[in-house]
């Protein structure tokens, strides 16, 4: 054992037939739960279930324990490892200063020799990461999957326009030097070849969605080192019985239903916490079906949940009254001026709009099968949301906008419906549609099929692995 | 008996060998523009108008020429001699000892003295005590050219502008020491009804005539524009840069002195001198637009020796510096590839991550800061860098920032290869084997002095193939280097072709001559025209630059135009040209030989260099 990996006990091989994978995430999933934790995790879970020789490295957060002058820490186990960064990273170009960490995770490579590191995401790490991989254990082949498009957009990845938030369409040294004036073209020019390079050292790019795959095709990567292939699955809740599935049929009835008036008070916050909304418990439309749209996530400004709730106004007022939006998501983490904005809206708010706050993830399940419908309206591209893959799970299918990942998840009329991006009226039409013949919405959740469960797409997991091993 | 000095102009008079008198005060005053002497003087001097030649013999030198002389009774010397009043007119005073005060009369010669210790007291004193004396002397001639001297106004520390009949209006900004001894004044004048007959700058015994027409002149409508209502007819440009050599003494007041049309003498106090460095050449180049004739004259009579007097100080003691080996660096490279780092030392960075693909281990690179303040940071991002990249290198820290020519040179001092490539930081390879090329370009024949690479922009389009100069007719004809054929893509041309230079951002030479030549010429400042000079020195001995374009590197030059325009840095270069013009365009104008392109702006064509 090496003088720099003393004290890293490594686990021993289970099983000679399956690859043994090395993953990688940029944050260790027992301290944080983002999307490439959460991906990397359950593929560390599922191959060792399998009988796998699996190893996981996370990067240490803040409240993890240091062992003073050591990179690499095990408080997991044997096969798990906490890497503690040594020097501030650089997020421009992906560039990790570590002067330790290279030949540290040179020598564990060397020592564990897998067939294959899947990296989920490169943040942290560094770029050059690849290269001390391949430097360790030349054998071994690297997988990279690929999380937002951080490598092609500086603005966190999300291929917005950092001054008016509008989409763009494809990168250029001008374009982002216009989003970025404190960098010039030169800057992103050389931010580019730095991690092409060493993107160099990447065997295969994993994409969730295909429009990613195309933007990073038409990015530089080679488009024989692209595949598609969707991230691994949450762990899911248990599913609720089987008849808690079936909705109860919308009925038409409901049309119909004078718009109620409540006086004196506001919509949203006045039930803020309350599993329902007014309209929904009041029995206004006890007439007729109540159509509930639930919304899920983040409530970050891209999130466009100021969209969801300017359409639910807009609904409001054209007088739909069988509608009932309900919002299970926390924006108390968001910029000071979104916040803000989020607090008038939801004091604005139609009686049609219902705020539940914060939700505990292991409910998820259940809350979506109280809902007729997932609505995501986000305004950037995304890439493979979680919620569209619970929302199938459930049974529901996912009202969204138009572009990107999402637009690609959710195929119009199947199982879900796409409205214009960032247009309140488009999605208010879109719901009004439903309300008016609450048939399509059974007819979309008729349509709907489940995700492949975890298995499947470990299958599919070690297809790719053994294709690129050889 | 003794014989004068030779060239006293009184050869073959005899001097006595005593004493022919003493002399108890001597000062030089410049309000006078002459020495005053009192002593006595023996009684065989004969007290007449016509005016005796006088030499002042000092330690190191001595004056002369014909002075005004008056006697006067003084009772301790009655029976020997009388007392005398001597003042010899000399432009400017000197420092060392009086040895003796030499007096020719009719074909006789007298030696006066000096008293021990020789009293020399300050200009009004001296003058006062003159003038006390003069009021016993007779009445003659002499007395009274004397006294209207002494009746001149001296200098008190006090300002006497404001007593001028016609008002005359000056301010300085700034004043600035150019070592040794020089002076760069700035600031701004108005004189409305052109009351200015002379202007001076005085210092202690030091005096210069300041001639308005030499001045760089500078736009101040701020001025203009305070005085307007008062007087018509003013200009923009009543600001004003001026040089003034040889006058500044430590220790000793400077001041201006204003003679007017109507006789009347005022002073204004400059009041403190700075002491200069990169800033102030920066300040002092601020502001400026000179064109056409005026920028020949500008640089000649102030910019040129300011900045060089200047940057010379600034380069005074060689640069110290610390140097760090990182990994297994060649002992016999092939070659050393020099490379300042200022600012961006992220460059050193990325410069390194590209190398450590592209690169041979045979070569060395010898990375110089030139940044002493991010000692620190490039240290801990060097050792960062090796444990990436793994790629060997050489890292020089000088101790304070000197500029590009000083800091190649560092490198050059250290380097031990065969060869020695000079590279800017913001050069990135584009082929793997680019060095490969140059150098095998360089062995391949003697005359291969200098070799160039195709250096192209991100976009691949051409940023050097080889420098053409040109003569640009609205920056006083001088001589610039341009890029043929920068901003389009490459050309068809062969793959190693002569060119008239090779710029400094990727430049190869055989280490040997590299080292004959001395280097990069210091005297430029910052980092223009330093590299064709050193093309120049290769050329000079005989030798050719090349451009191989086999070797190809993209290079990031400043992108902006507005901090291309900065005025400091643009009027740096048109200095840096200046030089380059007394080096080697002026003595034998060899422009015949070379290429000129079509006119296009002029502006654009300085900036390029700038770039």
């Amino acid at each position: 054992m090496s003088e720099v990996l003393d004290g890293i006990g490594v686990a021993p091989r289970v099983d000679g037939t399956l690859p043994s994978v090395f993953i990688m995430t940029h944050s260790h999933p027992k301290l944080t739960r983002g999307g490439a934790e959460i991906s990397a995790n359950t593929l560390f879970r599922e191959l060792k279930a399998r009988g796998a020789t699996a190893w996981l490295m996370g990067v240490a957060s803040a409240r993890s324990a240091l062992r003073l002058g050591a990179t690499l820490t095990q408080p997991y186990g044997p096969d798990d490892f906490v890497y503690h960064p040594n020097a501030e990273f650089d997020y421009f170009k992906f560039a990790n200063p570590d002067p330790q960490f290279p030949r540290v995770l040179e020598e564990l490579m060397a020592e564990l020799r897998p067939d294959i590191v899947h990296s989920h995401h490169f943040v942290r790490f560094g770029v050059e990461s690849f290269a001390a991989i391949k430097r360790g254990s030349p054998g071994t082949r690297i997988v990279l999957s690929l999380h937002e498009y951080l490598a092609i957009c500086n603005h966190h990845g999300q291929m917005m326009k950092t001054r008016t938030l509008r989409l763009c369409e494809k990168e250029s040294y001008a374009a982002c030097a216009a989003c970025f004036p404190q960098h010039g073209e030169r800057d992103f020019f050389l931010r580019k070849r730095y991690i092409q390079m060493f993107f160099d050292d990447v065997d295969l790019f994993v994409s969730p969605s295909h429009f990613l795959a195309d933007r990073f095709r038409s990015w530089g990567l080679p488009p024989e080192k692209l595949t598609v292939l969707e991230n691994m699955p949450p762990e899911r809740p248990e599913l609720p019985a089987a008849e808690a599935r079936t909705p109860a049929p919308p009925r038409p009835a409901a049309i119909a239903t004078p718009k109620p008036r409540f006086s004196g008070e506001r919509g949203a916050l006045a039930q803020e916490g309350t599993p329902a909304g007014r309209r929904a418990a009041g029995g206004v439309a006890a007439a007729g079906r109540l159509l509930r749209f639930g919304f899920f996530g983040q409530m970050s400004p891209l999130k466009g949940i100021l969209v969801l709730m300017d359409a639910a106004k807009r609904l409001d007022a054209m007088g739909v009254d069988n509608v009932v939006i309900e919002i299970y998501g926390d924006y108390s983490s968001q910029p000071p001026d979104f916040q803000k904005a989020v607090k008038e809206a939801l004091e604005e708010a139609s009686e049609n709009v219902v705020f539940h706050g914060v939700y505990d993830n292991a409910q998820v399940n259940d809350l979506m099968r109280r809902m007729d419908a997932i609505v995501m309206p986000s305004t950037w591209w995304e890439n493979s949301p979680v919620v569209i893959q619970e929302a199938f799970t459930n049974g529901r299918p996912v009202i969204c906008s138009n572009i990107g990942g999402m637009a690609e998840k959710v195929t119009h009329g199947v199982n879900g419906l796409h409205f214009e991006v960032s247009r309140p009226a488009s999605l208010a039409a879109v719901l009004a549609e439903l309300a008016e013949d609450p048939g399509k919405l059974s007819a979309l959740q008729a349509t709907v099929t489940p995700p492949p469960d975890a298995g499947t797409v470990l299958d599919e997991h070690l297809t790719l692995y053994r294709r690129v091993m050889n | 008996m003794s014989e004068a000095g030779l060239d006293t102009g009184h050869r073959g008079l005899v001097l006595p060998d005593q004493n022919n008198g003493s002399i108890d005060f001597l000062s030089y005053c410049p309000a006078m523009e002459g020495w005053l002497a009192g002593g006595w003087i023996d009684l065989n001097w004969d007290d007449q108008d016509f005016p005796p030649h006088c030499v002042l013999e000092f330690g190191d030198g001595k004056v002369e020429g014909e002075a005004v002389l008056c006697t006067f009774p003084r009772s301790d010397v009655r029976k020997i001699g009388v007392g005398m009043l001597l003042f010899l007119p000399a432009a400017t005073g000197r420092n060392s000892g009086l040895h003796d005060i030499l007096l020719f009369q009719f074909g006789r010669g007298f030696r006066l003295t000096p008293s021990e210790p020789l009293d020399t007291p300050a200009e009004g004193e001296a003058m006062a005590r003159a003038k006390a004396l003069a009021g016993t002397a007779a009445r003659t001639g002499r007395r009274t050219q004397l006294l209207r001297l002494l009746n001149r106004p001296t200098f008190t520390g006090q300002d006497s502008f404001d007593t001028l009949q016609h008002p005359v209006f000056l301010e300085l900004d700034g004043a600035y020491l150019c070592p040794p001894d020089g002076l760069l004044l700035r600031g701004w004048m108005i004189d409305p009804f052109d009351t200015t007959q002379v202007l001076r700058v005085r210092c202690g015994p030091a005096v210069a005539v300041l001639d308005r027409g030499q001045w760089v002149p500078i736009a101040r409508p701020d001025v203009r524009e305070g005085f307007s209502k008062q007087f018509g007819g003013l200009e923009d440009q009543c600001g004003f840069l001026a040089f003034v050599p040889n006058i500044y003494i430590p220790g000793e007041p400077v001041y201006f002195e204003l003679q007017s049309r109507l006789g009347e003498v005022v002073f204004k106090r400059i009041p403190s001198v700075r002491s200069t460095g990169v800033d102030t050449i920066k300040d002092t180049l601020s502001h400026l637009e000179l064109r056409y004739d005026d920028l020949q004259n500008g640089y000649d009579h102030v910019l040129g020796p300011a900045v060089e007097a200047m940057n010379r100080f600034r380069l005074r003691e060689p640069v110290g510096y610390h140097e760090m080996s990182f990994g297994d660096v060649p002992e016999r490279p092939r070659c050393s590839i020099i490379v300042p780092l200022y600012g961006r030392i992220d460059f050193m960075e990325l410069q390194l991550a590209f190398f450590s693909r592209s690169l041979s281990r045979d070569h060395e690179i010898i990375y110089v800061l030139d940044d002493p303040k991010q000692m620190r940071a490039v240290s801990a991002l060097a050792n960062s860098c090796l444990q990436r990249f793994l790629h060997p290198f050489r890292l020089v820290m000088l101790s304070h920032n000197v500029g590009y020519a000083p800091a190649n040179n560092v490198g050059l001092k250290v380097a031990r290869g065969e060869y020695v490539c000079f590279l800017n930081s913001d050069v990135f390879p584009k082929t793997p084997d680019w060095l490969e090329y140059m150098v095998e370009t360089a062995a391949a024949s003697p005359q291969h002095g200098v070799v160039g690479a195709l250096l192209v922009f991100e976009d691949e389009t051409v940023q050097h193939e080889g420098v053409a100069y040109e003569r640009l007719p609205e920056f006083a004809d001088w001589q610039f280097s341009l890029h043929p054929r920068k901003g389009r893509f490459p050309g068809a041309d062969g793959e190693i072709e002569t060119v008239e230079g090779i710029t400094g951002a990727c430049l190869l030479m055989p280490m040997a001559l590299a080292r004959a030549v001395g280097g990069f010429d210091e005297g430029y400042v910052i980092g223009d025209f330093e590299d064709v000079d050193l093309c120049r020195k290769a050329q000079e001995r005989g030798y050719d630059c090349v451009v191989d374009r086999r070797a190809r590197l993209y290079h990031l030059e400043r992108q902006s135009q507005g901090e291309q325009q900065t005025s400091w840095r643009l009027n740096l270069t048109l200095y840096n040209a200046w030089r380059f013009q007394n080096r080697w365009v002026r003595p034998g104008a060899t422009g015949s030989g070379y290429r000129l392109r079509p006119a296009g702006d002029a502006a654009a064509a300085v900036t390029e260099q700038v770039a």
